[in-house]
């Protein structure tokens, strides 16, 4: 006689295999709700995936990924981050490359609408700082994700909000997308950066110093123009703060 | 050498003061502090409490094989084109 363990076990890997004998009557409707359920979550987080590839795919590509990778903690709005890789393995990733780079920027948006509040940077505190800024190290909001893609996923990804027109998106050659997605406040914001600013910003996150980002961002972009940039960046109010060592 | 980096600091500290007079006059979202987010949905406009475990929608797909469908995309992304569509555009 099994244990109660042992046959919940046994009817979660049969939830999970693709076949086999069913351990317990009706235990298909069972499966059925547990897959359906994960996918419905799935599509809840990846809704711009689901508009792209279609309903039938969709459902496909989730219940797959559910069986590969099944929930391993409550709160479902955490599920699916390791979605965006996996799928890039798939065959449908390789008919459309732009696909797994939507999916990042969709786990990306859903990490920053759940991430924690914190209070911008004050104004007043930076310009205290005068030249001693050179040595400051920056914060960034914990909400930030940084995206690169060689595909302009972002004006997909508008492309298919519910409220976007019918237009069609030119996948063009105009180079690397650069993107910040970050939440303030309410709202999550989804901003392209040129490169020398998103290297700027990408430098001052992982602790350096003001001119070292700078010098990457000219680096890249001889016509980099700091003040102008820093001014977009902290108008969207992607710093939280700045502390002398 | 001490010259060109006792510039360079000047230069530093008005670029960045000037940088935040330009971000302070532009429109700055509403703080944080004002706001009320509502934590455990999985995204704003789909906290509508239904799920598919509780209603037993999964019975209705039963015997259709999802797994057939993974390779046959079918929704908007055929209206987007452009570019090369090859993995090795980069």
């Amino acid at each position: 006689m099994p244990t109660l363990l042992e046959r919940q076990r046994g009817l979660r890997d049969w939830v999970l295999a693709a076949g086999g004998a069913p351990p317990l009557a009706n235990a298909g409707l069972h499966r059925d709700n547990i897959l359906g359920g994960l996918a419905t979550v799935l599509a809840a987080s990846f809704p711009v995936l689901h508009r792209l590839v279609g309903e039938a795919c969709f459902t496909g590509l989730a219940q797959a990924y559910v069986r590969h990778q099944p929930p391993r903690e409550a709160p479902l709005s955490r599920y699916g981050t390791g979605f965006p890789a996996w799928l890039a393995g798939q065959e449908v990733a390789r008919q459309l490359p732009y696909l797994a780079d939507v999916a990042r920027l969709e786990a990306a948006w859903t990490h920053a609408y759940h991430a924690p509040e914190a209070d911008p940077l004050d104004p007043a505190a930076l310009t205290a700082l005068g030249d001693a800024v050179e040595d400051a190290a920056w914060r960034l909001h914990p909400s930030h994700r940084f995206i690169t893609s060689p595909w302009p996923v972002d004006r997909i990804w508008r492309a298919n909000q519910p409220d976007a027109g019918d237009g069609a998106v030119d996948l063009g050659t105009d180079g690397d997308t650069h993107l910040l997605v970050v939440r303030p406040a309410a709202e999550v914001l989804l901003i392209r950066l040129r490169p020398g600013a998103f290297a700027l910003l990408m430098a001052l996150g992982a602790g350096l110093s003001l001119s070292t980002a700078w010098n990457n961002a000219l680096a890249l972009d001889a016509d980099f123009d700091l003040e102008h940039e820093l001014t977009g960046l902290l108008a969207v109010q992607v710093f939280t703060g700045v502390e002398l060592p | 050498m001490q010259t060109t980096i006792t510039t360079r600091r000047l230069g530093l500290g008005l670029i960045v003061a000037t940088a935040v007079a330009g971000a302070t006059l532009a429109a700055a979202p509403a703080k944080a502090a004002d706001m009320e987010k509502c934590y455990g949905v999985v995204k704003a406009g789909h906290n509508d409490c239904k799920t598919d475990s509780n209603s037993c929608a999964g019975h209705a797909t039963k015997d259709r094989d999802p797994g057939a469908f993974i390779a046959v995309p079918a929704g908007t992304c055929a209206k987007i084109a452009g570019g090369s569509t090859e993995p090795a555009k980069k």
